[in-house]
């Protein structure tokens, strides 16, 4: 049975805001302690409904469907830490064996991420995938983009909805005003 | 018939106050241009460029003595539209089943009120003729808007000789480079448009509603505690010409807007009250030549949105306050 | 160091379990993301899978250059965008593929991912936890507003409020219990 003190970690980790020796602690606690990632998970869902992430519909969950689905995916072995228990693996043992992950199919999944990369983006490697996508995507966005720059849908979609009301009054004509929301570029 | 040119001459030296830039063939040139968008019927195809994008948008316009109804909808890409009625703004995005319902802020005919602001903008601009062209098969008559500051864009616009219709139109930095242009390809005027033509493409059926602000008007100004925002520095000119506070049905927040206009350009300032921790912008972002910049301040999140350079809306941004602060 | 990066950097050295504490983490505003470009629930979820995986395969190359929640909402973005083009590519006729049919097997039904809260829709859920804070000590009420509508620190929150960062932990912690308990109450949870 948890203590009271380790639920109050719990909250603090949700915050951010454990560092540490309690860290550590709640950390391996949470590895085999089922209460205690139902009371993070709890805790935490409570923030999320606070900041409005949450869909409409039921609150769901995904991390035993993950667990499982990243039981099959190999241990990562990058960088060894001096806190964990690693065995190092050459890096190059470490592509061969995400490589055979896709082809043995860790799941549908593995095979869809790659497929629906664009044809002349596909990569031998999935590490190289994401990689990709995210160097793609870190790039600042010109200035002559036709969506906001800003990272976050939720700021994205406020934008939006203000640039909505502001195009009543925008321009030189009227006659072309709501342009720029029909053109909003959506895809990319 | 000399005399009547006298007459609609003098007519429109008191519709519109005598300044220096007023080249007066222009600024008359501009006011029938903003009557034309509102009352003609038109069917025409533009391009709409912003930096490397190219969008090429369809719009169907037509208006009676009773209503004015307009749809644009977007030829490439995702096939969004957006139908404005008298009262609605209706922004249908397929590739999210959205459809975006709001009550058009003023409530009347659109562009809205641009015309008894055109009047105002002639101590900021200087405007004047320039050369004959075509655009779309017409001949057109070119309009050059430069601003007496950096804090505004400058226009070039292209106005139909036959209709006054608007053909093209340019936003320019002060260096004269081209933010954003729209230009019509093709287009018919006076064009007969039914029913049918300003129907949407994508019927409702999966789609979800999402009516934004339906009450009234005369309901929304009474939202209290919103009207405490000051400002201490708008570009020289600028003058609120509307004001709204409307619930957000998505969240309930109440979001007051603000528009400031010199006659010409305008600049939207949005104020939401914050519930929860939501993100928002902090700083500048842009759309195209639309710039924004977004703050958080006594928990709201305002916002300032225009199509005017980004240190205008940063500035404006700077200089909001909050009335009574310690309450 | 953050937790995150703490967490990250476990995960990097081998600690898969760390993961799981990032997948809590992130989980709903992951969903949350993709549901913007992804609306079916069963698909979102999908996607959202689809991100989180991406993101563990991708981890070794995350170098903390930017905050870790900014680079996997970047993956799910990404994710969801290539999940449309893909499924814009496909012709529908073709949808019976063996891809499509593992995938068909491997989609569960939404409840299947229910959490204890889930007999409460999630806006029912907002207003108890709504009520709930109302309710509190207002000392208690005070920090978790200002943790978790103004999203300041503890340090931050401990300035405001003259006392101590632990005292803060606490308040925090108390108003957390309080709501839980609230929510226990409606959804007949035991404690």
């Amino acid at each position: 049975m948890m203590t009271v003190n380790y639920n109050e970690q719990l909250s603090a980790l949700v915050d951010g805001e454990l560092q540490g020796e309690q860290l550590e602690r709640v950390l391996a606690l949470l590895k085999t302690d089922v209460q205690a990632q139902q009371q993070l998970q709890r805790y935490q869902h409570t923030s999320d409904v606070l900041h409005g992430f949450t869909t409409k519909l039921h609150p769901v969950d995904l991390s035993e469907r993950l667990a499982l689905a990243l039981q099959d995916e190999p241990t990562h072995t990058m960088r060894s830490q001096s806190k964990a228990n690693v065995l190092a693996f050459p890096s190059q043992l470490w592509k061969q064996l995400s490589g055979l992950a896709i082809a043995a199919s860790v799941g549908a999944l593995a095979v869809v991420g790659v497929m629906t990369q664009p044809e002349n983006q596909l990569v031998s490697t999935p590490i190289q995938v994401a990689a990709y996508e995210v160097v793609n995507d870190a790039k600042p966005q010109l200035a002559s983009s036709n969506r906001w720059t800003v990272g976050e849908p939720e700021v994205e979609e406020r934008l939006n909805t203000y640039l909505v009301d502001h195009n009543e009054y925008a321009g030189a004509s009227g006659v072309f005003s709501y342009a720029r929301v029909v053109s909003y570029d959506a895809g990319q | 018939m000399q005399q009547a040119r006298h007459i609609i001459l003098s007519l429109c030296l008191l519709i519109i106050p005598f300044s220096v830039h007023a080249d007066q063939d222009a600024m008359q040139l501009l006011q029938s241009m903003g009557t034309a968008a509102k009352n003609l019927n038109y069917d025409g195809v533009f391009a709409y460029q912003s930096g490397n994008k190219l969008q090429s948008i369809r719009i169907i316009h037509r208006s009676d003595e009773r209503d004015e109804i307009e749809r644009v909808l977007s030829l490439n890409g995702a096939a969004r539209e957006v139908i404005r009625t008298n009262d609605l703004v209706t922004c249908i995005y397929p590739e999210g089943k959205r459809i975006h319902v709001n009550r058009r802020p003023l409530g009347r005919g659109f562009p809205s009120d641009l015309l008894s602001r055109l009047s105002s903008a002639t101590d900021y601009y200087k405007v004047t003729l320039g050369d004959e062209s075509r655009v779309a098969d017409r001949l057109a008559q070119e309009l050059s808007i430069t601003p007496i500051d950096n804090d505004r864009y400058g226009y070039r616009l292209w106005v139909d000789k036959a209709s006054h219709l608007l053909l093209k139109s340019e936003l320019l930095t002060d260096n004269k480079d081209v933010l954003e242009t729209f230009a019509f390809s093709t287009v018919t005027v006076n064009a007969d448009i039914t029913d049918e033509m300003l129907r949407p493409q994508i019927t409702g059926q999966e789609m979800t509603w999402n009516r934004s602000d339906l009450q009234s008007p005369n309901q929304t100004t009474a939202i209290r505690g919103l009207s405490v925002w000051k400002l201490d520095w708008l570009p020289e000119g600028f003058v609120l010409v509307a004001q709204q506070s409307r619930l957000k049905a998505s969240t309930g927040n109440a979001v007051e807007q603000r528009v400031y206009s010199d006659g010409l350009s305008s600049v939207s300032v949005f104020i939401e009250q914050i519930h929860a921790a939501h993100n928002h912008l902090k700083g500048g972002s842009n759309m195209g030549a639309i710039n924004a910049f977004g703050t958080i301040l006594h928990s709201h999140f305002v916002t300032v949105v225009g199509e005017v350079p980004a240190h205008t809306v940063e500035k404006i941004g700077n200089a909001i306050r909050y009335g009574n602060a310690g309450q | 160091m953050s937790v995150d990066l703490e967490l990250v950097q476990r995960v990097q050295a081998g600690d898969k379990k760390a993961f799981d504490v990032l997948i809590m983490k992130y989980q709903q505003r992951i969903i949350h993301v993709i549901t913007g470009f992804v609306h079916d629930p069963v698909e979102a979820l999908d996607v959202a899978q689809e991100a989180f995986i991406k993101a563990y395969r991708a981890i070794p190359n995350f170098r903390g250059d930017s905050a870790f929640y900014t680079w996997l909402y970047r993956i799910a973005i990404n994710t969801s965008k290539n999940h449309l083009t893909s499924r814009a590519r496909r012709p529908p006729a073709m949808d019976v593929d063996a891809m499509d049919a593992t995938n068909f097997y491997d989609a569960p039904e939404l409840k299947d991912f229910d959490t204890p809260e889930s007999s409460l829709l999630n806006h029912e859920l907002e207003g108890v936890i709504n009520k709930a804070i109302d309710e509190l000590p207002e000392d208690t009420a005070t920090a978790i507003k200002l943790r978790e509508f103004e999203g300041m620190s503890y340090e931050e929150i401990a300035q405001v409020m003259d006392c101590p960062i632990g005292t803060v932990r606490s308040r925090i912690f108390r108003a957390r219990e309080a709501i839980d308990h609230k929510i226990k109450e409606l959804t007949g949870e035991g404690e």
